[in-house]
């Protein structure tokens, strides 16, 4: 293990070479963008993009979590949409200041992952049927807080966590750099992401090594909630004003974001789904700029996850987890 | 507890039950306006084509898969049959390729899901955002008008007779019901739908061809959705619509396991579709006659879908058993 | 009389290992041939062969006297070849008769073609008359007991025109009374002309129901016997199982002063742990040696705290423990290396020292968040190196190393939570000889400081590396005695006859 003493941080090329690709790939867009487009990515449209890839990847990273430990979620762009009127009907009609009702809201969105994660784990009832009611009653509630009307935000407070900025860069995108920083933090280097990778590997191990792993899956949930109440309250506020179907489209765009990162790194992990969520998110307001209409970046969205799956080559066996093509195929005496 | 899983088992009509509670309830509080023929025909004017929507999604989750697409293609389906029609075809014409759109996404679905293996909720998903896609750039996104084509089709033609207070859309999500129900029970297909839902694995080593199957549960539910998606463009919308409506994927699911406590306790089948379809219908339209909020039509859905999830799950539990006690979470 | 079915000087291999070794084997029609071996001897390979799941390397099968190809199980279901495994698969929710037919349901090849309940459940009546047997094929399996489902599986192998059926161990799941009424079966398929391999550990069952046996060995044939009158001579047949004990394979036993560390007092599960207690003292190693099915697997989750039970106490250092969860367990200084590595040893798409550190992270946990990469590789660069495992690199993820290599990363797991208790349960399973070696001079050298525990259905295992032996069968303490008290025919002996 000579090897080991030398590449402690080292990696492989095998590593690296995907990042590189798709980093390039990245730069390569913006430039075609940018040929078409001699606006692009200058100045104001530079905002709305930083805040589109906040959005975006905050509540994709926020599934990442569920699908590191091999479950899926249907729930979360439902429950981001709940946590957006939420927060303008804390802000608006209760009068509540804005940063305390960020902090409410961030506890509601993980209430409603605390429901799904329960059921999920002590109940075993089946993750996507789950999450898909859950997330429906949660959206439902939505429409208690909004009347079914939009709440209009008019207040310069009320829309700063969209508008404010620090030192020139948008409020969620610090938000996104500390929230994503602490969650790479977590998974990559403390002791509760192994165990997040390891239930994902095989719960039963997991356990059988001591891991509670129902605590893992209900906490997963939670952060699938609490992350994706942050995208509701950028939408809305970005928007100015609150709509109960706000974040309702931020589905495909996050799945996309997470299986790209996944094809990259070999693995579902945050700094992949950063990778993943500002490639679709170019793309997107990349295409929308273009004055092409909105629904062809779904159309490339939905060929981008596809390519991403067939680049992982992912096999699905009956109800087993994912799992890459060679090492499911092993005989054994 | 076993006395109640008894009675259960034994009622495997629980769902007429509820059916027939949810109807009274909303007799007694909305009243008369309920109850009227006029109503009653316009409940299951609605249910009908709604349970055609999910009749082939009840098959594919039933083999133990989730499919997401069928909003999208019934979108697809509506816009290009507008699209042709407009354009000067026949009905007819437009018709088939509306279908043929709708056929078209579930065979991708199904070539990655069969061919590919990749996870079937992951596929249908990024099947129903292309699809979707596709049919809101086919008008930039605003309904094809069809006025025109009212008094035009035989289908809508067709679909204004009523027999009694049945409208004849809903005598023919009958009829279809009818056909699936018998291929779902006195066919080897049939057979083999549950079988693979239920141990696919027995069911590849007894050497039945699991991949034809999967195939045909795309294509079929691919059908049902496209012409459902075709019967709401001609007779309700009189529109292509881009969009088909958010609801109908809360709706749709709720159906399908809402249906498993129909006839076949615990898995899910298309006369349990056809009820709850008209249970869904009922409770719309009753709480839209109380003036009920929008959230509380929403909410009694999803908590009547968690409410299948658990018997789906349960019985579910009981079959598989807990052998090897093991106490791993 | 002529052979029925004869396979000649096949060879089969798996990474290096030959899993058969030119073996020879042949079956006379309406004869029942019991397959004895110990694990791995090379019984499963031979018949996963003979039916299909495995393409032979070389060597050529022949029925009736001419030479078939079985590539793939169909062919070997057309020729009548039939298997049924150890807790058969079926479609839990339907009936028995819906089983018996599962892919055959009417004589139509078309997917859509009418099937006809009644004339499904007539035909199974039928095939009842032919085999009468006593099983409700109308209810769904799932309700049905052990016995009535094996019953159906063995109906459904029959349904297919079975000339040869192979049954893998299909007393495991039976009880007593169960295990006549398919004895009973057997003899009627016998008269019928039906071959029969029957493969199990029990001797007493070859003895009552076979006609000849056949013992297998590092992959060949090397005993072939006709039973006469029922007489079988146990002994023979134990030592040809084992052959030479490879002495070398087991480490030195060095003794040691013992001081209770572990005690395990009347634990019940269901009814494959029945009243068990055991003593685990530093200093020795228990040994508790359990032919398949006798309940050690489910002992070894109990004493772990991974499995529900009814009763029991656990007292470790003269304490009492709640054992509610394997993390308790691994609290009180527990570690299982568990019996299916590959399903509950190790993470897979994970690297060894992910794998080596997980079970007790905290020591490599900085101020009580951070993992310290640095340590984690000098802590697993020691245990690997202690173990050898063969690896250019600890980031080698361990599903892509050798069966042996992961096993020896999942005893390394377990040396890292420095335990005072470690519970082996079968630790050699699909291991290579040097593996073993390893992981049994581990095991003694663990005893020194700790109690150790081995619980293994390999016979030889147990005697050549533990201190003190105990027997289960049955899910029951039938035999308990110092190693120099014993010996292996003696603890074969106790396991497979009933008191």
């Amino acid at each position: 293990m000579e090897l080991d003493k030398k590449t402690l941080n080292k990696k492989s090329f095998g590593e690296v070479l995907p990042v590189i690709v798709f980093s390039v790939l990245l730069v390569l867009i913006i430039v075609v963008f940018r040929i078409m487009m001699p606006g692009f990515l200058q100045s104001s449209s530079v905002y709305s993009i930083l805040r589109k890839i906040a959005s975006i990847s905050l509540a994709a990273t926020g599934l990442t979590f569920i699908i590191i430990i091999g479950k899926v979620d249907m729930s979360f762009h439902l429950i981001g949409c709940s946590a957006g009127v939420c927060f303008c009907w804390l802000m608006v009609n209760v009068g509540i200041h804005p940063v305390i009702a960020v902090v409410l809201t961030l506890i509601y969105g993980g209430l409603w992952g605390v429901i799904t994660g329960i059921l999920v784990s002590k109940l075993k009832f089946p993750d996507i049927i789950t999450s898909i009611a859950v997330g429906s009653i949660a959206y439902g509630s939505g429409y208690l807080f909004s009347n079914a009307a939009y709440i209009y935000l008019h207040q310069a407070s009320e829309k700063a966590i969209a508008y404010a900025r620090i030192a020139t860069v948008p409020l969620p995108i610090w938000i996104m750099i500390v929230v994503l920083g602490i969650c790479y933090w977590i998974m990559e280097k403390t002791e509760v992401g192994r165990k997040f990778y390891s239930v994902g590997a095989n719960p039963k191990t997991a356990f059988l090594s001591g891991i509670n792993v129902s605590r893992i899956i209900i906490i997963a949930f939670i952060l699938g909630g609490v992350l994706v109440s942050f995208t509701g309250m950028f939408m809305n506020a970005e928007q100015g004003f609150g709509a109960v179907n706000t974040t309702l489209s931020i589905l495909p765009q996050c799945y996309s974001a997470v299986f790209i990162g996944w094809a990259i790194f070999k693995k579902p992990c945050i700094h992949g789904t950063i990778f993943g969520a500002s490639l679709t998110s170019i793309i997107t307001l990349g295409m929308a700029q273009m004055s092409l209409p909105y629904y062809w970046g779904n159309l490339v969205n939905a060929c981008i996850l596809i390519i991403a799956l067939m680049i992982s080559l992912l096999k699905y066996n009956d109800r087993e987890k994912m799992v890459p093509p060679e090492k499911s195929k092993k005989e054994e005496a | 507890m076993n006395k109640v899983l008894k009675t259960l088992f034994r009622a495997e009509f629980v769902l007429f039950y509820v059916l027939i509670f949810v109807f009274l309830v909303f007799c007694i509080l909305a009243g008369p306006a309920f109850y009227s023929s006029f109503n009653i025909t316009n409940i299951l004017k609605a249910s009908g084509p709604l349970a055609i929507m999910l009749y082939g999604v009840t098959w594919v989750v039933a083999s133990g898969k989730t499919d997401v697409a069928f909003p999208e293609i019934g979108s697809l389906t509506s816009m290009t049959f507008a699209y042709i029609y407009l354009a000067g075809s026949s009905s007819v014409m437009a018709a088939i390729f509306g279908i043929g759109a709708g056929l078209a996404m579930g065979l991708v679905s199904a070539i990655l899901v069969i061919k590919f293996k990749f996870h079937p909720l992951i596929s249908t998903i990024a099947v129903s955002t292309a699809g979707g896609a596709l049919a809101i750039s086919i008008s930039g996104g605003s309904a094809i008008k069809l006025a025109a084509i009212a008094n035009k089709t035989f289908l809508y033609s067709l679909c204004r007779q009523q027999i009694g207070p049945f409208p004849m859309i809903f005598i023919i999500a009958i009829v279809i019901a009818a056909i699936m129900w018998f291929i779902q029970d006195k066919t080897k297909f049939g057979q083999y739908i549950y079988a693979i839902g239920d141990n696919p694995q027995a069911v590849k080593e007894a050497g039945v061809p699991t991949w034809k199957i999967n195939l045909i549960l795309y294509i079929v539910s691919a059908l049902c959705a496209a012409f459902a998606g075709l019967v709401y463009t001609i007779t309700v919308y009189t529109s292509g619509q881009p969009i088909m409506g958010t609801s109908f994927f809360l709706n749709g699911f709720t159906m399908v396991f809402l249906g498993a406590l129909a006839i076949k306790l615990g898995k899910c089948n298309v006369i349990g579709t056809l009820i709850s379809a008209i249970i869904l219908s009922c409770l719309t339209n009753g709480l839209t006659q109380l003036g009920a909020h929008y959230s509380l039509t929403q909410l009694s859905k999803g908590i009547l879908l968690l409410v299948g999830v658990g018997v789906v799950t349960f019985t579910r539990r009981k079959r598989i058993g807990r052998t090897g006690l093991l106490k791993y979470e | 009389m002529s052979s029925f079915i004869e396979v000649k000087n096949v060879t089969k291999q798996f990474s290096g290992m030959k899993a058969l070794n030119d073996a020879d084997f042949s079956l006379d029609k309406g004869e029942v041939r019991a397959l004895l071996g110990i694990n791995g001897a090379g019984k499963s390979t031979l018949i996963k062969v003979i039916s299909g799941i495995y393409t032979r390397d070389k060597g050529e099968i022949l029925i009736d006297g001419e030479q078939v190809a079985i590539d793939k199980p169909q062919d070997a279901i057309d020729l009548g070849i039939s298997t049924v495994y150890q807790d058969p698969q079926m479609i839990p929710s339907f009936t028995g008769y819906e089983n018996i037919y599962l892919g055959s349901e009417n004589s139509s090849k078309l997917l859509f073609s009418t099937l006809n309940r009644k004339k499904m459940r007539a035909k199974a009546i039928e095939l009842l008359k032919e085999f009468p047997m006593e099983v409700d094929i109308d209810k769904p399996v799932y309700l049905l007991p052990a016995i009535e489902r094996e019953i159906i599986a063995i109906l459904r192998a029959l349904s297919k025109e079975c000339r040869l059926l192979i049954l893998d161990e299909p007393t495991s799941i039976l009880t007593e009374k169960e295990k006549h009424i398919l004895f009973d079966l057997i003899r009627l398929l016998k008269s019928k002309g039906v071959s029969i391999i029957y493969i199990t550990h029990h001797l007493d069952e070859v003895r009552e129901i076979c006609d000849s046996y056949s013992i297998f060995r590092n992959g060949k044939d090397i005993v072939h016997e006709r039973i006469h009158d029922g007489k079988v001579d146990m002994n023979k047949i134990v030592e040809s199982m084992l052959g030479e004990s490879l002495n070398e394979l087991y480490p030195p036993k060095v003794k040691h002063t013992t001081e209770v560390v572990y005690e395990v007092q009347n634990v019940v599960a269901g009814n494959k742990v029945d009243d068990v207690s055991l003593t685990a003292k530093k200093g020795e190693v228990l040994g508790i040696f359990g032919l398949v099915g006798s309940g050690i697997d489910e002992l070894s989750k109990v004493i772990y705290g991974s499995m529900n039970y009814e009763k029991g106490r656990f007292i470790k250092d003269g304490k009492e423990i709640n054992l509610k969860s394997p993390k308790v367990a691994l609290d009180n200084g527990i570690f299982l290396v568990p019996g299916n590595r590959k399903e509950e040893g190790f993470l897979p798409e994970l690297s060894i020292s992910f794998n080596t550190t997980i079970a007790k992270i905290k020591k490599i946990v900085f101020a009580g968040i951070n993992v310290n990469e640095k340590k984690e590789t000098e802590d697993t660069q020691i245990l690997v190196s202690k173990m050898d495992v063969a690896t250019p690199t600890i980031r080698k993820h361990v599903n892509e190393l050798s069966g042996g290599n992961q096993q020896k990363v999942v005893v390394a797991k377990g040396l890292y939570t420095d335990a005072d208790v470690y519970i082996f349960c079968e630790p050699t399973v699909g291991v290579d000889v040097g593996a073993k070696n390893k992981i049994y001079q581990t095991i003694r050298e663990l005893c020194k400081d700790a109690a150790v525990i081995i619980i293994s259905s390999e016979p030889e295992e147990i005697y050549g590396v533990s201190d003190y032996i105990m027997v289960m069968h049955k899910g029951r303490i039938v035999m308990e005695k110092a190693d120099k008290q014993t010996d292996v025919k003696d603890m074969l002996v106790h396991a497979i006859i009933d008191e």
